[in-house]
């Protein structure tokens, strides 16, 4: 196995609501609750779960774009928790993130060429003009676009075309690794398959390592080795990508297994289905006890008042529930 | 009788560099009790469609030629106020974001009550309260009767989407369109949904017309599909024909794109290229660019759609063998 690239230690991260008079503090959303997780080097992590569980805040902070609360971020074994100033610098040249939106993502007013070129101006690489315009042109041809493209506007693509202007310029400064936020929600099928096989040729062909951010379940079985499921701010399943598709234990992850549609109309003829009840709690004000509970089909007394922890059930697949 | 039959309709825009065709001669047609999938990319014209159903097409668009039968009455020939009887009454649509589909600034009570009084205008207030928390129980919103004074910014977006469900099948209508109806929404809600959807359609035995890019839901819940390509018709048949025995290759390009099919590591197989722009479509057939089965003839003519029966066609000069999957 290669070297652990990556290690979050029980990150803690909320956001204050400000309201009332002199807008005090009046409450705290608890987006992240204590996660541990590990990337190793050109491996892929899936992160899944609903919207509003902490996937993406949890990306941000790993890369430092948000300020973590509690807990420890070690990169390369080194602490990066509370770098800044010169060394924070050099640190966001190795982490990139590739976001979901790619019509917000680009400013509207810049060419194809100065978006990607922008990052090779803020961190300083290659000072000579002509040095910087081959590489953005090599990075184009990288992700498929062709070098008359470099004089246009983000408007005059499709979104599957911003979304590979997007990859560009995440790679222009070598990374190591990419946060993709759902970089493929917004694509249809066919483009999506494209950006996909992209990201895996670049992977490759770079060494870059990838947590990749997603709902869709079957995109995130393709593309990862670990897969981690969110729930309200936790990690409550983990596993290799192989081991929890094949037997998901959680019943969070089960119901979210069986909700998914299957593009397989005989399959679907024997298939059980488990409709989860009710939507996801509000992070301000979270269930005792598991906070899966009201939603839970196995959950009884106990669940309401322990909270589980996550354990691990065998080398790979770490579980939090009380009842498996 | 069809309950809905749509015969050679034509849907054009005029932009500024010319006219275009957003939907391009397509007919189809859907019984009581049917849920029929309208499947393509975005931009083939789903929505359009759906639009032209109930008339919401608003300049520069227009409905050029072709004829909407519904329960035997041709929509295109009833004038405004007629048009008003059958929308929404009859047939009712769902929209894709449930968040700018319901008016912020009236309680969600309000927005079901406004639709009952406008189409039965004899009932009384205490009337269409009443029938507001029967449907609000319906489609399950819990506690009902206090939940009618919340605001739609109050409520999550499968509740949302529940708020607008009610108002959809508020008057009973015989054909339900519902674009995209789950698309904002996570996996478990979007099981709720379709499940609810279901019961009502059983219960009423609507019809159901569901747009959608996601083949899962298509195969989930529907009996017929229509595949759509810039414009066009590309095949139609019975939910199983168009997955086990696809015969047109942008169907079978959208089924292999899905990674469900496929092994993991391997690379995905895609449909190179995008679609083509409508004001610039090529000669012979929309699809020859992206099609690995494409030869001379379909630069020179365009494939009409070939009917094997009546709810069995597609359009292309070399469809893949029967039997393949």
């Amino acid at each position: 196995m290669s070297e652990i690239l990556l290690d979050a230690q029980n990150i803690v991260k909320s956001f204050p609501i400000k309201g009332g008079f002199f807008s005090r503090e009046i409450a705290k959303v608890k987006a992240v609750q204590g996660v541990s997780l590990q990337v190793r080097k050109g491996e892929t992590l899936g992160l899944v779960g609903e919207s509003g569980c902490g996937k993406s805040t949890l990306g941000r902070c790993l890369i430092r774009l948000h300020d973590v609360d509690e807990g420890k971020i070690l990169y390369h074994g080194q602490d990066i928790t509370h770098v800044t100033g010169e060394e924070l610098r050099k640190l966001r040249r190795k982490l990139q993130i590739i976001f979901q939106d790619p019509f917000s993502s680009l400013n509207p007013r810049m060419t194809v060429f100065s978006i990607i070129e922008e990052p090779l101006l803020i961190h300083n690489i290659l000072h000579k003009d002509q040095a910087r315009r081959q590489r953005v042109f090599d990075l184009l041809e990288m992700v498929g676009l062709r070098t008359e493209h470099a004089g246009r506007y983000p408007h005059e693509f499709s979104g599957g075309q911003r979304q590979r202007i997007g990859i560009a310029r995440a790679l222009a400064v070598e990374p190591e690794l990419i946060i993709c936020d759902e970089a493929v929600s917004a694509l249809d099928v066919s483009v999506q398959a494209q950006v996909i096989n992209l990201l895996m040729k670049l992977q490759k062909q770079l060494g870059l390592t990838y947590i990749f951010i997603a709902h869709d379940l079957k995109v995130v079985e393709h593309v990862s080795n670990q897969v981690a499921v969110m729930y309200l701010g936790k990690i409550v399943e983990s596993s290799s990508s192989d081991d929890l598709y094949n037997c998901p234990l959680h019943p969070y992850t089960k119901a979210l297994f069986s909700a998914a549609p299957q593009p397989d109309p005989r399959a679907l003829k024997n298939k059980e289905r488990i409709i989860l009840k009710g939507d996801v709690p509000s992070a301000l004000n979270p269930p005792t006890g598991c906070q899966f509970h009201p939603r839970c089909y196995l959950a009884d007394s106990t669940c309401k008042m322990n909270e589980p922890e996550l354990k691990n059930r065998d080398k790979i697949h770490q579980i939090s529930c009380l009842k498996v | 009788m069809k309950l809905l039959q749509v015969k050679n309709l034509k849907v054009e825009f005029t932009t500024e560099q010319g006219k275009i065709l957003a939907v391009d001669d397509i007919s189809f047609s859907i019984e009581k009790g049917q849920t029929l999938a309208i499947v393509g990319e975005s931009g083939c014209g789903k929505t359009v469609t759906a639009l032209s159903l109930l008339q919401l097409i608003s300049a520069p668009g227009r409905i050029r030629s072709g004829q909407i039968l519904f329960q035997g009455k041709d929509l295109l020939s009833l004038n405004a106020e007629q048009q008003r009887q059958v929308r929404g009454k009859k047939i009712a649509m769902i929209f894709q974001e449930p968040m700018s589909s319901l008016n912020p600034l009236l309680t969600i009570g309000e927005q079901v009550i406004e639709t009952l009084l406008t189409h039965f205008p004899t009932m009384t207030r205490t009337e269409s309260r009443l029938k507001t928390i029967d449907l609000f129980q319906q489609v399950g919103i819990p506690t009902p009767e206090k939940r009618m004074y919340d605001y739609p910014h109050q409520l999550s977006g499968g509740q949302r989407q529940r708020v607008m469900i009610a108002i959809a099948i508020s008057c009973q209508p015989d054909l339900l369109i519902a674009d995209e109806p789950t698309t904002a929404l996570d996996v478990t809600i979007q099981a709720q949904v379709l499940n609810l959807l279901k019961e009502l359609q059983q219960k009423n035995n609507m019809g159901l017309i569901l747009i959608t890019h996601d083949l899962g839901i298509v195969a989930e819940s529907c009996n017929d599909v229509i595949v759509m390509y810039a414009g066009k018709i590309t095949e139609i048949g019975k939910v199983d024909q168009i997955f086990y025995e696809t015969r047109h290759p942008y169907t079978k390009g959208l089924l292999n794109s899905i990674p469900y099919f496929q092994n993991r590591k391997e690379e995905l197989k895609t449909i190179p290229g995008l679609i083509p722009d409508l004001l610039h479509l090529p000669v012979g057939c929309r699809f020859q660019n992206r099609c690995e089965k494409a030869q001379a003839h379909c630069q020179k003519s365009e494939p009409d759609l070939t009917s094997v029966n009546d709810q069995r066609a597609y359009a292309c000069h070399f469809p893949l063998s029967e039997g393949l999957s």
